[in-house]
This record gives C-alpha cells, sequence and structure tokens, in this order.
C-alpha cells in the first residue's frame, strides 16, 4: 500500500510539472516538435518514477516536491521576461537566386590548372571531372515553407487556419453571435442533460452511499463537460468539409454562412443549468424519510438529511395508520454531523432495537445485549445465532422479533386470545367484556 | 477412505500444515498429531514440509494477537476435532482479519470462544489449587492433574510469583515436567530427567499440619455448603489438594 501511495503522489507531481514547467519551457525554447519532447520527457519522468518508488526512501519526495514549488515560482518569472524568437521565416527572392546564377565563380581544374567555366562538368583540356559549385545550388529543394510559413504546421492545424482566411474572405464577424441551427438543437440537449446529471449528483450527496460512488459520478460529470466543450464552431466547420471532400472550401463556408442564425439561447441554456441545482436542494430542504413494506408495518429504508437539520435525527411512530417497526441497512452511517437520534418505542427488532431496551428482555442478560450489539454490525443476526450468543431462548421467545419474524404463534399477542386462556383460581374464565387492568 | 493429515504435535507444525493445504485447496476430512492410531476406513498422509519458524509472526502481523491466543488455547485443549475448529478458524480470518471474533453466526468461531475460555478458566482455578512442597536444599514441588494440557501457561504465571526459588511443577496425566531455575523454565519429559531427591525437608510435615488445622478451625459449621463448595472446588482437583484429601 505504501508503495502505490508513493507512487501515485509521485505521478501528481510528475503531471504538475509537465504541464507548468516543461511544456511552457518547450514551447518558448525549441523550435520544432515541442509537444514531442515534452512528451517524452513525461513518459521516461513517469517510468523513472514507477522504478524509484519501489527502491527509494520516503524522504525524496518530500525533496522533490520541495524543489518542484520553488521550481516554478523561478521559472514563471525567467518566462515572463524572456520573449519568445519569432523568426519568421522569409521568403527568398527569386531575383537573388537569378543573380547568383548569373555571376558564378571560375573553378580551377586539378589536373592541368586552366581556368574552366563552372557550367562544365568536365575539364575542356583533358577531360577530369571537375567540381562545380551549380550542381550543389541545383540540388536544393524547394519547399513548401518556403513560401508560406503555414506549411510547417500539422494538417489538422493547417485546415483550420485555412478555413480562417476563407472566413474572412467571406465577410464572416466574430463579434456578432451566430451558430449554424444544428449546432444550436445540439447545444440545448447537451446542457439540458448536464443540468440532470448535477441534479441527480446533489440527490446522491443527501443520501449516503459509499464515498467512491460520489467519485465516480464526479468523473462523469467531468468527462462530459470537457467533450461537450470540444463541440465548437470549428470542428463543426471540419466536419463539413471532410463529408464532401470534392467542392472547395469556400464553397462549404457560404453555404454555412447563409444558413446562420443569430445566438439568443445563451439565457434559456444558463436557465436550465441553475434548474438543475436549485431543484433537489428545494425538494431535500427538510429531511425525507423513505420507507419500506414489511409484514405488519413499515421499516425506514433511506434518511435523507435535509439542509436545515442535519445534527438531530426523529422518527415518527406510524406512518400511513401502520406502526414503523424496524430501521433497515445502515441508515445513518455516512452522516459525519449527526449527534442525536430519537426512534420510536415501536421498534423492538433484535437487529435494530437500542441497548437499554435489550436489557429489558427477559432471558437477555448484559453479556449477550453486548454481544449482540457488537456483532450486529458486522451481520444480520438470525434465530439459530441468538442460541450461540448465549440467549435464553426458552424465556425470550414471546419477547422478541428477529428478522421480520416472531419466534411463536402470531396468535399468542392478540388481546382476545390472550383473555380466553387466561384462568383464574376459581376455574373461572374472565367474562369477555370486563378489561384487564394495567400494572405500570 | 478418509484421508487424515498429520502434523508433528507442535502448534507450529499445525499451522504450516494448514498453510500448505490453504494453497493447494485441499479440503481435509480430519487432521491429527503423530500419535493417532488410525481406523480401519482411515488413509494417513504424512506431509513432509519444511517447519517455518517464522509463521507465528507473520500470522499475528496479518491476524493481530487476540485471534491468535485463542487459536493456541484451543490447541491445548482436548477437544475431539480441535484441529479442524482450528483449520476453518484460520480460513475464515483470513476473509475478515482482527474482527472474525464478532462473527458469533459462524459455527467454528462460536466453538473457539466456548473452548478457549473453557481452557483459560482452568488455568485460572489451577493457580488457586496447586499446593507446593519443600524438598531438600530448597525446592518446591506440586504435582496436579487438569484436563487440559495448561502446564506452560501456569508456568508461565508461577515465573513471575515466585521469581526467588527453585520450583518443580509435575503434570501426571501426560507426564512433563518444568524446572525454574530462577531465570527460566523448561518443559521436558518424564523419561529424560529423573528427581534425585526424594526426601522431605524437616519443618515440611510441621507445616502441613498446621495448615489442616487452620482450614479445619476457619470454617463454621452453620453456613456447610456442600454443592456450592463442590462448584467452586471440583471433586477431580482433590486428589493433590493437601486440606481435603482425606475426605475422598
Amino acid at each position: 500500500m505504501e508503495v502505490i501511495a508513493i507512487f501515485v503522489t509521485d505521478l501528481f507531481i510528475t503531471l504538475f510539472q509537465n504541464i507548468f514547467i516543461i511544456k511552457p519551457y518547450c514551447f518558448r525554447f525549441v523550435k520544432e516538435n515541442s509537444s514531442e519532447i515534452s512528451n517524452n520527457i513525461l513518459i521516461t519522468k513517469i517510468i523513472l518514477s514507477l522504478f524509484l518508488s519501489l527502491t527509494i526512501p520516503k524522504n525524496f519526495l518530500s525533496l522533490d516536491f520541495n524543489l518542484l514549488v520553488y521550481g516554478t515560482l523561478i521559472s514563471f518569472m525567467i518566462l515572463i521576461f524572456t520573449k519568445k524568437n519569432t523568426e519568421s521565416t522569409s521568403i527568398p527572392n527569386l531575383s537573388s537566386l537569378l543573380t547568383n546564377y548569373n555571376n558564378l565563380p571560375e573553378v580551377i581544374c586539378k589536373n592541368c590548372n586552366s581556368v574552366q567555366d563552372s557550367k562544365n562538368n568536365f575539364c575542356t583540356n583533358c577531360g577530369a571531372k571537375l567540381e562545380s559549385q551549380l550542381l550543389k545550388d541545383t540540388t536544393k529543394l524547394v519547399k513548401p515553407t518556403d513560401f508560406d510559413p503555414i506549411y510547417s504546421n500539422s494538417p489538422e492545424v493547417l485546415l483550420e487556419k485555412f478555413i480562417e482566411k476563407e472566413l474572412i474572405n467571406a465577410g464572416f464577424e466574430k463579434d456578432k453571435s451566430l451558430i449554424p441551427q444544428v449546432i444550436a438543437k445540439k447545444k440545448i440537449i447537451f446542457s439540458s442533460l448536464l443540468a440532470i446529471l448535477i441534479s441527480v449528483y446533489i440527490c446522491l450527496i443527501f443520501f449516503h452511499f459509499p464515498i467512491y460512488t460520489y467519485i465516480i459520478g464526479l468523473i462523469i460529470i467531468i468527462i462530459f463537460i470537457f467533450k461537450t466543450q470540444k463541440y465548437d464552431f470549428m470542428t463543426y466547420l471540419k466536419k463539413e468539409i471532410k463529408s464532401r471532400p470534392q467542392e472547395k472550401i469556400s464553397n462549404v463556408i457560404m453555404n454555412i454562412k447563409n444558413s446562420l442564425i443569430e445566438d439568443k439561447q445563451k439565457g434559456l441554456r444558463t436557465t436550465i443549468l441553475i434548474l438543475g441545482i436549485i431543484t433537489p436542494l428545494i425538494v431535500f430542504s427538510k429531511p425525507r424519510i423513505m420507507y419500506e413494506k414489511v409484514s405488519d408495518g413499515y421499516a425506514v429504508r433511506f434518511y435523507t438529511f435535509g439542509l436545515t437539520n442535519f445534527k438531530t435525527v426523529e422518527i415518527p411512530e406510524k406512518h400511513n395508520g401502520k406502526p414503523v417497526l424496524s430501521l433497515r441497512g445502515n441508515t445513518f452511517s455516512n452522516m459525519p454531523f449527526l449527534e442525536e437520534v430519537n426512534l420510536p418505542n415501536t421498534i423492538k427488532e433484535i437487529n435494530t432495537c437500542s441497548y437499554y431496551d435489550l436489557l429489558k428482555i427477559p432471558g437477555i442478560g448484559v453479556k449477550s445485549a453486548k454481544r449482540i450489539i457488537n456483532s450486529r454490525k458486522k451481520f444480520t443476526i438470525h434465530l439459530e445465532d441468538l442460541k450461540r450468543m448465549g440467549v435464553v431462548l426458552k424465556r425470550a421467545k414471546y419477547f422478541i422479533l428477529c428478522n421480520g419474524k416472531y419466534i411463536t404463534n402470531k396468535e399468542y399477542f392478540n388481546k382476545n386470545f390472550i383473555e380466553k386462556n387466561v384462568v383464574l383460581e376459581e376455574n373461572r374464565l374472565l367474562p369477555s367484556n370486563t378489561e384487564q387492568l394495567r400494572l405500570f | 477412505m478418509k484421508n487424515v493429515y498429520i502434523y508433528e504435535g507442535n502448534f507450529i507444525s499445525l499451522l504450516n500444515t494448514i498453510i500448505f493445504l490453504l494453497k493447494n485447496n485441499i479440503k481435509p476430512e480430519n487432521i491429527k498429531s503423530e500419535d493417532y492410531t488410525p481406523t480401519l476406513f482411515e488413509n494417513i498422509i504424512n506431509l513432509s514440509i519444511n517447519q517455518d519458524e517464522t509463521i507465528l509472526e507473520k500470522t499475528i502481523k496479518s491476524f493481530g494477537l487476540f485471534p491468535v491466543h485463542r487459536m493456541y488455547y484451543v490447541f491445548l485443549s482436548e477437544e475431539e476435532n480441535k484441529e479442524l475448529i482450528i483449520y476453518y478458524f484460520f480460513r475464515n480470518s483470513i476473509k475478515y482479519r482482527q474482527k472474525i471474533l464478532y462473527y458469533r453466526n459462524l459455527k467454528c468461531v462460536s466453538e473457539v470462544w466456548r473452548i478457549s475460555n473453557y481452557v483459560i478458566h482452568e488455568t485460572h482455578k489451577m493457580k488457586g489449587f496447586l499446593r507446593f512442597k519443600e524438598l531438600e536444599k530448597n525446592i518446591l514441588y506440586a504435582e496436579m492433574e487438569p484436563t487440559n494440557d495448561i502446564l506452560f501457561l501456569i508456568s508461565c504465571h508461577f515465573t513471575k510469583r515466585l521469581k526467588n526459588e527453585f520450583w518443580i511443577i509435575k503434570d501426571n496425566k501426560r507426564k512433563i515436567l518444568s524446572i525454574y531455575d530462577k531465570k527460566e523454565f523448561i518443559i521436558v519429559r518424564e523419561e529424560e530427567f529423573k528427581l534425585t531427591i526424594e526426601k522431605e525437608s524437616k519443618h515440611e510435615k510441621d507445616i502441613e499440619e498446621l495448615w489442616k488445622t487452620f482450614y479445619k478451625t476457619i470454617g463454621i459449621k452453620e453456613r456447610k455448603n456442600e454443592r456450592c463448595r463442590r462448584n467452586f472446588m471440583p471433586k477431580k482437583y482433590w486428589k493433590y489438594i493437601i486440606e481435603v484429601q482425606e475426605e475422598i
């Protein structure tokens, strides 16, 4: 575990280093393949850190971290004061090439020491081969970058720059917020989906699931935002152009420009997002209880703590006219600010009953009550387990509700049944109308 | 045919065999010590494994001290299937680690609680029932006959209690002795060690009689309760207790 922790922190540091130090330096000082170099450095650093985390002691980590903090400060200072050396590759003049061609230098033959024209490949006197300068000049390749510096970029960037040129030619203005109809539709769909996702995530906070569910939800939302932000006007144009390779770029752009609409829906999108945030907050402003049906009553499945009251919990005695019998699952497990829980007296389940109520049951003493409380955190207690805990079932079976089941016949708890079977000293049953006195 | 696996009789060799069985996915029908005589339908398998001495430290590191203590107490008892109980306890504690003793719904865990408590209670009683005699040359000598093999636990107690004496405790049932020389104690068999001194010291008989008279006079005749007395002091221990020897 320690190795994994060290490796993860080291990986975080390397990513941080790469984004804030190495990449900007590479873009500033290296002319070509700057992104490739930075990526290579990242990969080597990750492999190194994997190797080092297995072998090197922990103190190395703190040293690395300190170096990083001071390093970022110094590097930003340097980056601010240096300027990027923007050498625009100048277009060579054709006329200068021509003048070079006219004023050729003369060449001396090595065999006979006679002066020759540099146009000739062979000596006119002896026939030996000459090393002419003209050959070297003619082998010089003419690259597309010599005409325009645009061509030095990758094809994706090149396409973008072409499109920008064409847009300027078509008279497109960036300041006016104009959007094609397809994008306007899609943006509303995306924003409404985002609002639903966010509202579900906020609802999740009030329930108490394990922590990793929240982390997974956050990751899903971030990926969604990242993917949708990529969908831009430029990407739409690229897609259109790639789908119609036979037409000219200018024609495609002109077609699209005619179908543009003004972007009036910006307010609508923001309202949808705000609604997505506010609705769950309104729904869960007060604490809510979710019930589950069991035999002869209800059980509490979820307790959602509200915004107004997250310190105390109160569970009512009755729901829909039937008693609340038990709490199911770990109802209050992840509530960090919980201070007080008020349970009604109707709950007498072995798995959920409080310690002082357990002690009131005949047949359960101090030791077995403690055993029940300690072990029911781990598993739900069944009837067979109670005997192993040291409970005297002979006495306790009339007072226990275990896992939603009575041990004895349920009729024993009816008032009429008890009254019928109560035998007085004089062998005479109780008259049916009279009530039994309550002792306490 | 039943397969019976055999270990050397130590606690460490038992742990080694259990780990060997768990690694190879073998479900044993029974595990027994070396001196076990098999019945007709049992097939004995003798595993020749290298005894790893560090296995105790490893198990304590992974499961915690408390469960390993309980396993050792079960090993000391004279239960019939104690090895199988330890096997299942060990297998479950790989899953639950230190919290295994809370899982009383498992049969092996509840059995471990019952048996280990029985062993602990007997050691606690034996600490009171042990009677020392004084031999010549200031050596204390005591005999006992407990149901469980608790000589190790008792001699651990008396190293602290009688630090400045030479003493010998003998277990007559298993024929083992533990000998203490003011530094540490050793447990040996009866064949390996023979007592040369058998004479009691001069004052021994007088002190015994003094003790008996004290016991008789301290009791109150009107408050006599035989059943309660046998509850606290069971009759199986009376053989070696001086003051009640005559009553048997």
